[in-house]
């Protein structure tokens, strides 16, 4: 079907760029893959081939070209001088083609760790290693046209991801609020109690996001999980004299309550909530939490998206049964 | 009305239970239906509890004096007998003389004016004795219905019935005309334990089953061969059509069958549905989905078969949301077809076994499973304990949607 995609100039291109350049073409020129041709080339001739095909000058530029794969040698080595070499040249191709998505083939996952911590690659998405198959270069295509995780939650959507770090999760609440700020919807934080708010305003500060504005504007509301979800009695609790219970039907209330107000009031599409609940794991809570979020539909019959923000060390702890409850319980699941 | 009492004259059937205690509880239950209320004489061969025992449980339950017991015993009316003699009294199973004691005590019965003889018989002593192999032989020995009034139940206990072979179970099915699985045994591949409409998964070793020649396992090359022969509309939508030889291989395969070409869809350019999939968008499967039932109506198709492993290549690239968007699709999709057309459909969801070693793939499992009505092995087998909430889940879904 190769012949096919010649045949049509309107195909987009896959750019793949190998020392196997045999290998490839038996492995890939055997399969149709609808709409779309492969242009195989070898590391050495790369320069050539750019500037033969106008690649470089940008006016220029074929605008179907789809995506480029870099295959790194798996005899390339980290300790190699041709090593810093092939740095280079990746950081020229990187600029002839800054619009577009480069993924990497790579041997070993110690490659990868070098990889992503020399910044050669910024996305752990981007890498594929070999065997790299005609299923991998679907796979290529379909999440270079798909949108970005965050991007894709909608609202009614009942959400989960979970974290290894505070940087993720105070880098994902920012994206999440910057898209709610994109289509209008009113964005609530609720943060863990080890991070601090005025911290946690800086990081805005860094995407010239101005809170005292947003809030004003109904944009954004930031809280503490647990002055959210505890009334006062149950935060003081003290020698089981209270005993802690999430009220559900008063934090929906709460939740139905925030969702009227920024629609019919402040003119707002709807509600997103990015809940954090470290809070309830390090303060014997977590059966309260776990039941509480199983509580709520997989979609809302208002115009809510949630994120319930989850630490994988936390996770870890829950039982089987637990987990298999959240994962049923949340339309969209994240692991991060 | 529970499957027990819903027997016709001359039925031999396969029982398999979850414990001895239930095997012997519902093997009673059988036994005093026939005796109570179809006026049959009854034959309980079992090594589970003693003959006294038997009798305390008869006195106890059937309402039944220990005296006119002992005399409907005398007058062959009811009959309790050790297995490990009545099988195996010579060590080896004499066919002939099991027939005859089976055929004496039914035309004795009809002299007693009883309508026939209903036995339970408890297979669990070929296994203990290691004739785990030879209760095949032995089986294959009756056929599905008897020659004389008699209507009987093999015991199986799950343990058992689980050490034995795909083939043999299959014989086993095919040599009984009634199946009480309990829900403890289904096969996708024997029609007889599963609905005209379900939405399977089937979790099998992709790298090891999927030869480099063929596109398609055997065993869902078997499938669909099945669905074929039924005159079934079977649809294969697969990642591996992608190759270019690969539809004229898989026509080749089946072509030793005698079916009509529009019988048959190889859906072609699947690289489009599993890229569309990832993009959340199921135009491509709201298409095929119309192009099914037009050819559905044109060919007058009322079941249908569809295997796909789509889903799974969503999975195994970490698209868990799409992957699950798209099985609720087919979910509702089946509800569609059948409810508003009249359409049974069959999908079989291919999923490589080896997907689960790392955690979060693990913990995506559970959507996974929660969205088929069966989860089965490679061979067919419904597993029931890849997810124990499974069933409970379905009913609750269930009573939900009430």
């Amino acid at each position: 079907m190769l012949k096919n995609f010649k045949k049509n100039p309107n195909n987009k291109k896959i750019l793949l760029i190998t020392d196997g350049i045999q290998y490839y073409k038996r492995q890939l020129n055997k399969y149709n893959i609808t709409n779309y041709r492969m242009e195989i080339i070898n590391w050495k001739d790369i320069f050539t081939f750019f500037a033969t095909s106008n690649y470089v000058i940008n006016d220029t530029k074929p605008n179907n070209l789809e995506l480029i794969i870099l295959d790194i040698s798996t005899t390339i080595t980290i300790q190699d001088t041709k090593f810093n070499k092939l740095i280079t040249t990746i950081e020229e191709i990187k600029k002839i083609f800054s619009d577009k998505r480069i993924f990497f083939i790579l041997s070993s996952k110690s490659m990868r760790e070098t990889f992503l911590s020399k910044m050669i690659c910024i996305q752990d998405d981007n890498i594929r290693f070999k065997p790299f198959s005609i299923i991998d270069v679907i796979d290529l295509i379909a999440i270079t046209n798909q949108k970005e995780r965050l991007e894709r939650l909608q609202l009614k959507d009942h959400c989960m991801h979970t974290y290894s770090s505070i940087e993720d999760k105070i880098k994902d609440a920012i994206k999440f609020l910057r898209i709610g700020i994109k289509n209008n919807e009113a964005t609530l934080i609720l943060l863990d109690t080890d991070i601090d708010l005025s911290v946690f305003k800086s990081h805005l500060a860094v995407y010239n996001i101005d809170v005292d504005n947003l809030h004003n504007d109904g944009l954004l509301k930031i809280e503490y999980s647990k002055d959210w979800y505890l009334s006062f009695n149950q935060k003081n609790n003290t020698m089981n004299q209270n005993k802690v219970t999430i009220d559900n039907e008063s934090i929906n209330r709460k939740f139905f309550n925030l969702v009227d107000q920024v629609t019919k009031n402040e003119g707002k599409k709807g509600l997103r909530v990015f809940g954090m609940t470290d809070y309830f794991f390090e303060n014997d809570l977590v059966d309260e939490i776990v039941d509480y979020d199983c509580r709520i539909p997989r979609k809302y019959n208002k115009p809510i998206l949630s994120i319930c923000v989850y630490s994988n060390k936390y996770i870890k702890q829950l039982s089987e049964n637990q987990i298999r409850k959240l994962m049923l319980t949340h339309k969209k699941v994240g692991f991060n | 009305m529970p499957p027990i009492i819903q027997f016709q004259d001359k039925s031999h059937v396969l029982g398999i239970y979850s414990s001895p205690q239930r095997k012997i509880e519902e093997g009673l239950e059988y036994l005093r239906i026939g005796f109570e209320e179809n006026n049959e004489a009854i034959l309980m061969i079992t090594d589970e509890l003693t003959k006294d025992e038997i009798r305390n449980e008869i006195i106890k339950k059937w309402n039944i004096s220990r005296d006119h017991l002992l005399d409907l015993e005398k007058n062959a009316i009811i009959n309790i007998k050790n297995s490990r003699k009545f099988y195996l009294s010579t060590n080896i199973t004499d066919r002939d003389r099991i027939t005859k004691q089976y055929s004496d005590l039914a035309y004795k019965s009809i002299k007693k004016g009883k309508r026939g003889l209903r036995i339970f018989g408890d297979m669990k002593v070929f296994f203990e004795q290691g004739y785990g192999k030879y209760v095949i032989e032995f089986e294959k020995l009756f056929p599905p219905l008897n020659d004389f009034p008699m209507i009987g139940i093999c015991a199986y206990d799950l343990d058992d019935f689980k050490k034995l072979d795909q083939e043999s179970r299959k014989i086993l099915f095919n040599h009984h005309n009634l199946h009480i699985t309990n829900n403890l045994y289904r096969n996708i591949f024997d029609d007889s334990t599963h609905q005209l409409t379900e939405h399977i998964c089937m979790y099998l070793d992709m790298e090891s089953q999927l030869s480099s020649f063929l596109p398609i396992t055997n065993s869902l090359l078997r499938y669909l061969e099945e669905g074929l022969q039924q005159n079934q509309l079977c649809v294969y939508l697969s990642i591996n059509i992608l190759e270019n030889d690969n539809i004229k291989m898989m026509l080749s395969q089946v072509s030793n069958l005698k079916f009509q070409q529009e019988d048959f869809m190889i859906i072609e350019n699947s690289n489009d549905y599993y890229i569309n999939a990832v993009c959340e968008n199921l135009k491509r499967f709201e298409d095929l989905k119309k192009l099914i039932f037009e050819k559905a109506i044109r060919y007058n198709k009322k079941d249908i078969r569809i295997v796909s492993d789509i889903p799974n290549f969503l999975f195994k690239n970490k698209h868990f949301d799409q992957c699950v968007a798209l099985e609720e699709w087919w979910d509702q999709t089946i509800e569609d077809l059948n409810k508003r057309h009249g359409l049974n459909i069959l999908l079989l969801c291919l999923y490589d076994s080896n997907n689960f070693h790392n955690s979060s793939f693990k913990y995506h499992r559970h959507r996974i499973n929660d969205n088929h009505s069966i989860v089965c092995d490679s061979d067919g087998i419904v597993h029931f304990n890849f997810d124990p909430y499974l069933e409970s889940r379905k009913s609750e879904k269930a009573e939900g949607g009430r």
